[in-house]
């Protein structure tokens, strides 16, 4: 039987989390938390993760100075970083994929959002 | 509005029962009119009165008893039908109406329109007066409406009354469902005012919100349905229910800076993100100074909430506008999705507003769907989500926690 995917879910907010964490579980996948964009660069130097959900409104490290530094000084950059983000126009989201981020959840999140998020990183060629 | 039906196929002529009804036919074509008289009488109408003009319909209106039912043409020597609409309406308000007219669809349908607008009851429209086989036919159909009861509307809720729900949590948010149209999922509810009388029957929004604003207390009241709506998304995020909530709010109380860091602290205060939380402005209100409009719409996008344009296409809001108040929503107004599917009109009018909707980046939301299909009309023409008594009645929190909690992955299955 092949281990459930991981993913690291990075978000200030408690009640994101969880939730998140029970939608993963429902479709397979098991997940760890972070409380910001700092505490996840720290995790993702211990261990590896097949998606990062990273939520773009953070204190400290937003979330796209968190998804360059972890292509940039983490390496990482076959990691399929997803942007958790509030309503954006199509030139923001166009703009987030350009920066960097392999995706894009927008706020609020459904569950068939983020199972075809998970579909579409598990079958690009970056994952 | 309601549409009526364009009869196009002749029925078997229908004597009605006694007492006859009246009828006038109101034609400018003396060949049409006298067709028209005849049939009608041997259907077992009483033709009470064949008239030409404006002028002739003005004096027998003046001088005798409206009859149950006009046959009108739209254009007179003297005048057209719009104007023999209004003077029905001002004298005969209880007048049934049919029109049989050569002028284009447009037309006709624009006075169709304006029947409704005057409250005038539609039989229907044929538009060919010399049809007299289905003119008939369609006002066989016609009864006598039986008399409504007489209902007097219930008072609005005093300063007094008002308190007294304000001080002991009577006013309560029931929550009615959005469908997000791709998935059948249920993504969010709206949070719409209700609260009981001392009778214990359930009081509308039309009997609170006009005391609420005039006594100073809709900021008061706005914000306890905020915390209520916060506890009900953070008790389903809880549970891992991806649910969404909107909250209607007015201009004047996003003017209130206090009202924004209580709103604020309210979703803080409930370790909610604010990006749960959608509120809702009507298109009245958008359209106030743009300057203020926007100062305070940004305000509340800067905290993290979103933001939905209510009722959109009821008042008049500008394309100009509309690009720069920082929408993230917007609401189709329930009046362009009733009979949608038989309405080529009302079709452009959604399609419009969804393509508009979708080249902004905006969630399209169709408000008062009630048929399937109205549902797969407003889906077909690119709608994002859909609300209406098709997906649910408004419903107190318990029972909306119950309803939803029931549905396999928030999936409705219509």
């Amino acid at each position: 039987m092949t281990p459930p995917k991981q993913a690291l879910v990075v978000d200030d907010t408690p009640l994101n989390s969880r939730l998140v964490a029970v939608l993963l579980k429902r479709l397979g996948w098991s997940s760890e938390m972070a409380g910001s964009g700092e505490d996840a660069l720290d995790v993702l130097r211990q261990r590896s993760f097949d998606l990062v959900l990273l939520d773009m409104r953070m204190p400290g490290l937003s979330g796209e100075q968190a998804c360059r530094a972890i292509r940039q000084d983490l390496g990482l950059t076959g990691l399929p970083v997803v942007a958790y983000t509030a309503h954006s126009t199509p030139e923001e989201k166009q703009r987030m994929l350009d920066s960097g981020f392999s995706g894009l959840l927008v706020k609020p999140i459904s569950f068939a959002d983020l199972r075809a998020v998970c579909e579409a990183m598990c079958t690009s060629p970056s994952a | 509005m309601h549409e009526p039906v364009c009869v196009t196929r002749p029925a078997p002529l229908v004597v009605p029962a006694s007492p006859p009804r009246r009828c006038w036919v109101v034609l400018r074509g003396h060949d049409d009119a006298h067709a028209l008289c005849d049939a009608l009488g041997a259907a077992g109408w009483q033709v009470a009165a064949m008239l030409h003009s404006l002028a002739e319909a003005r004096a027998l209106l003046a001088a005798s008893t409206a009859p149950d039912v006009v046959v009108t043409g739209l254009r007179f020597a003297d005048g057209d039908g719009m104007q023999l609409m209004r003077l029905l309406a001002r004298r005969a308000p209880g007048v049934s109406l049919f029109i049989a007219s050569r002028e284009q669809r447009a037309v006709i349908k624009a006075a169709v329109a304006l029947a409704d607008a005057l409250h005038l009851r539609m039989v229907g429209f044929e538009e060919q007066p010399a049809a007299v086989e289905t003119i008939v036919a369609a006002l066989a159909s016609w009864r006598p409406l039986s008399a409504p009861p007489r209902r007097r509307p219930l008072p609005p809720l005093d300063r007094d009354e008002l308190l007294e729900l304000l001080d002991h949590n009577g006013l309560q948010p029931w929550m009615q469902p959005k469908m997000r149209l791709a998935t059948r999922e249920i993504v969010g509810f709206e949070a719409l005012l209700r609260a009981h009388d001392a009778q214990g029957a359930v009081v509308f929004p039309d009997r609170l919100i006009g005391g609420l604003t005039q006594h100073g207390l809709l900021d008061q009241a706005t914000m306890h349905m905020a915390r209520e709506t916060v506890a009900f998304v953070a008790d389903c995020l809880g549970d891992g229910l991806a649910i969404s909530a909107s909250i209607n709010v007015s201009m004047q109380s996003l003017a209130n800076l206090a009202f924004c860091d209580e709103l604020e602290r309210t979703v803080v205060d409930a370790g909610l993100d604010p990006g749960w939380i959608t509120i809702e402005i009507t298109e009245t209100d958008a359209m106030a100074d743009l300057a203020t409009v926007i100062e305070h719409t940004a305000r509340i996008r800067m905290l993290g909430f979103n933001l939905s344009i209510d009722d959109f296409g009821t008042a008049y809001s500008s394309f100009f506008q509309l690009s720069r108040i920082p929408f993230s929503e917007l609401k189709i107004e329930r009046a362009f999705v009733s009979g949608l599917p038989a309405n080529p009109g009302q079709q452009a009018i959604v399609r419009a507003c969804a393509q508009l909707g979708a080249s902004l980046g905006l969630h399209v939301i169709a408000e008062g769907v009630e048929t399937r299909e109205e549902l797969a009309a407003v889906a077909a023409l690119g709608c994002t989500e859909a609300q209406g008594y098709l997906v649910a009645r408004p419903m107190p929190v318990a029972q909306a926690r119950a309803w939803l909690g029931a549905l396999p992955d928030q999936r409705l299955e219509l």
